[in-house]
């Protein structure tokens, strides 16, 4: 019921949300847009979203490289 | 200190745990609207996240170096190839936050061999005070590009307008 509740309350975005919003400040306020994008990424993550499904809402992540250690 | 073992979980995103066996999963996204005005720029600039994903019960994180080692090596795998860098933004509205941007600010003073060069300082935006971080390899061919712009963006650094450019350069002292 808790996790319903927790679901409900989280609003999926987009990234163009996000770009829309830094276009439309200067300098270090889009630093602040950022910061924001930043959280919603790791919120969107642990409301279960995959990266499949914030690629399709337009979030654009790097491919990473092997790492042997 | 030796990293822990670093799964690439996905084309996309690592994973590697603690030996308290708490999960941590990292992964860059596009940072690229803040650099929106210098497009040569923009498409090489990543954020950094790293996220806390599993935490056995009964266990609270505490001060383990192996963390910083481990992230310190992802870091700089992925600037190795010398084109991205990477910036780590958080506010200070937490003092977790706070502390863990100069946790993740100091592994790079104890990991880096010196390949990496990182810029910080903190900024004020609205009612929010950002620490910021940039992270480039001193051999990224677009070193200077990169830091001017950085400078720009976060305030360090006002550029004349070309008017007044054209007049300091023409100023006759020294």
């Amino acid at each position: 019921m808790q996790q319903a509740i927790k679901e409900k309350e989280f609003r999926r975005l987009t990234a163009e949300y996000f770009e829309t919003k830094a276009k439309q400040v200067k300098g270090p306020e889009k630093l602040l847009v950022m910061l924001e994008m930043r959280k919603y990424l790791t919120a969107a993550r642990e409301h279960g979203l995959s990266f499949e499904e914030l690629k399709k809402a337009g979030f654009k992540f790097a491919t990473v490289p092997d790492i042997k250690n | 200190m030796q990293p822990y073992p670093i799964l690439r979980i996905s084309e996309l995103s690592y994973s590697f745990t603690s030996g308290i066996g708490i999960i941590y999963h990292c992964y860059f996204f596009d940072f690229s609207s803040v650099f929106s005005d210098y497009p040569d720029l923009a498409s090489k600039v990543y954020g950094f996240n790293l996220e806390l994903k599993q935490t056995p019960e009964n266990i609270k994180p505490g001060l383990d170096k192996r963390i910083g080692a481990t992230v310190a090596l992802i870091l700089k795998t992925f600037l190795h190839e010398k084109e991205n860098v990477v910036v780590y933004i958080c506010d200070t509205s937490d003092n977790h936050e706070k502390a863990r941007f100069h946790k993740f600010t100091n592994w790079f003073k104890i990991y880096n061999e010196g390949s990496i060069i990182q810029l910080k300082g903190v900024i004020h935006a609205g009612k929010t005070n950002i620490l910021h971080a940039m992270l480039i390899h001193k051999n990224n061919k677009l070193i200077n590009e990169f830091i001017d712009a950085y400078e720009i963006i976060t305030g360090i650094y006002t550029k004349p307008d070309d008017d007044e450019l054209n007049n300091i350069l023409n100023d006759p002292g020294w």
